[in-house]
């Protein structure tokens, strides 16, 4: 056996898987050279170290950990471990991620000019269809007047520039027209005989007839017969039709100042409209009497004036608050693309105290004011947001 | 369990080097136990099936590097009762013990695993190769060789 042989067969000698005769001749070898035997003890003696080694042994409570790893825990508590755990890591790494969140969200919230119209709009109560000229509840309106709003709409200052003066009205009306229309329209209390008798009463079917006749005229014969129209409402009592008309009470839109509805009996039954008629039936016997009037013409307005006011809703509902408690109106509420217009109708001797009251709710500055006021100052009044 | 818990863990300290990493260890080869038990055959023995799942557990760990860098110092492991009543007898040994820790650590791990095996926790031949799934001569020869390694590092500390 030599030497290599020897030491390959140290570990099976240890073990003591020889058999009788390698074991001799293993023995044999070591007997003979030193080298192989000092290998071999040394060999002998390591192995020995280890099966002297104390085991170890597993450190105490560990069974019970082990039997509540084996249990199985509920989902809720899984989930919060992995949410959560280890606290000091993940809680301020979430807690920067939604404050991250919450920075892009208003970022993109101020960067998008459409998410703030929307939110704006979700905040703002529903404002009634707008209508782009006065209301012109008379059954001589032009289709053209009450037709839906195109998307460009006229600029208010457009309407007022045909402003009551006479000097810019004669810029507008042809001549023959202009004085004595001009002259009906602005006494409406003054019944107009002529007119009166000429026009026969506005009974409901008379109204389309006379509806398409003035379809086809021009502005001057439209505003004589609208100022014919005018006495005849305040001078004989009304037919059962027409006097329905005036219980429709303020206009809620540019649909509800279309002839159609000025002559249907029901107005519908929202609440505003239940206020604006109970509004109607508690107003003088005068004042409605000139609402009416007012409704039935297409009237421009008196007054021009501009409120700067930071709640448009608000505002709105004021206007027409204040409209009531000095005996006037709300006839018509439209928008435009930054502001809104109300118009209201105030009996002159109410307008200034109606004016004072204005200028309470916000910043209010009166744009066009004619020297002489009518007897019912029909003011339109538009809504800007504040600065 | 209870009566496998010191052999198991043994094991993985041993193995593994660090006892967290070793608890962890012992710990997942007791929920694989938990989990196998309805599919142990029986045909081996429970102590052989325990070994060969702890074995295979540590491995998967250091092949992965799913340990804990830090290791427990050999002394600690040493420092366990070796029922020397001489103070001095009782402090060499302790050195000896730590030093053959240290080689047993510095061993490759397939060389390691035998030799914890076999010379510390008394496993047969046919066992290992069982546990481990080798051949009876890869166990020889790897036992074989591991010993001798064993045995140069230790050389200067043994008589």
């Amino acid at each position: 056996m030599t030497c290599a042989e020897a030491r390959d067969r140290f570990s099976d000698a240890v073990d003591d898987l020889m058999s009788p005769s390698e074991r001799a001749d293993l023995e044999a070898h070591l007997a003979g050279c030193s080298d192989c035997r000092r290998d071999f003890d040394r060999f002998a003696a390591t192995v020995s170290l280890m099966h002297s080694v104390q085991p170890v042994r597993a450190p105490v409570g560990f069974v019970d950990r082990v039997l509540n790893a084996t249990i199985p825990r509920p989902w809720y508590r899984r989930f919060l471990e992995r949410v959560f755990l280890p606290f000091p890591v993940k809680l301020p790494v979430e807690a920067a991620a939604i404050v991250l969140v919450a920075v892009g969200v208003v970022y993109l919230f101020q960067a998008t000019s459409e998410l703030q119209q929307a939110a704006r709009v979700e905040t703002t109560p529903v404002t009634p269809p707008s209508i782009t000229t006065p209301a012109t509840p008379g059954p001589s309106t032009p289709a053209s007047a009450t037709a839906p709003v195109p998307a460009p709409v006229p600029a208010p200052s457009a309407i007022h520039d045909v402003s009551p003066a006479p000097t810019q009205r004669s810029a507008t009306m042809p001549e023959e027209a202009q004085p004595d229309a001009y002259a009906k329209a602005s006494n409406a209390a003054a019944p107009s005989t002529k007119a009166a008798t000429e026009v026969p009463a506005p009974a409901k079917p008379a109204a389309p007839a006379a509806g398409q006749k003035r379809m086809s005229l021009g502005v001057a014969e439209e505003r004589a017969m609208r100022a014919a129209d005018e006495p005849k409402a305040f001078a004989a009592p009304a037919p059962p039709a027409a006097a329905e008309a005036p219980k429709v009470a303020a206009p809620r839109s540019a649909i509800e100042l279309s002839r159609r509805d000025m002559f249907k009996s029901t107005p519908s039954g929202d609440s505003a409209d239940a206020v604006r008629r109970e509004r109607a039936k508690e107003a003088p016997p005068a004042v409605a009497q000139t609402e009416r009037a007012l409704r039935l013409t297409a009237r421009v307005a008196d007054v021009s004036a501009l409120l700067e006011v930071t709640d448009w809703a608000a505002a709105r509902h004021m206007l027409a608050s204040l409209a009531a408690r000095h005996g006037g109106a709300e006839l018509a509420e439209r928008t435009e693309k930054d502001a809104a217009v109300v118009e209201l109708v105030v009996p002159r001797a109410a307008y200034q105290a109606f004016l004072r009251d204005v200028a309470s709710i916000g910043r209010f500055q009166v744009e066009r004011q004619p020297t002489d006021l009518p007897e019912s100052v029909l003011v339109s009044i538009r809504l800007a947001p504040r600065p | 369990m209870t009566a496998f818990q010191h052999r198991v863990f043994g094991v993985a300290v041993r193995m593994l080097g660090a006892r967290a990493d070793a608890e962890d260890a012992a710990q997942e080869v007791f929920v694989r136990v938990h989990r196998g038990l309805a599919g142990f055959r029986g045909d081996a023995k429970m102590s052989t099936w325990l070994y060969a799942i702890t074995s295979r557990v540590c491995l998967t760990r250091l092949a992965s590097g799913e340990r804990r860098i830090e290791r427990d110092s050999e002394d600690v492991l040493a420092r366990m009762p070796s029922g020397h009543p001489d103070p001095a007898a009782r402090l060499e040994r302790q050195e000896l013990e730590a030093a053959l820790h240290r080689a047993i650590d510095e061993l490759s791990e397939e060389r390691r695993i035998v030799v914890v095996l076999r010379d510390l926790e008394g496993l047969s031949y046919e066992e290992i190769a069982e546990a481990l799934e080798l051949e009876m001569g890869t166990v020889r020869s790897r036992l074989h060789r591991a010993r001798s390694e064993l045995r140069d590092k230790l050389e200067k500390l043994l008589p």
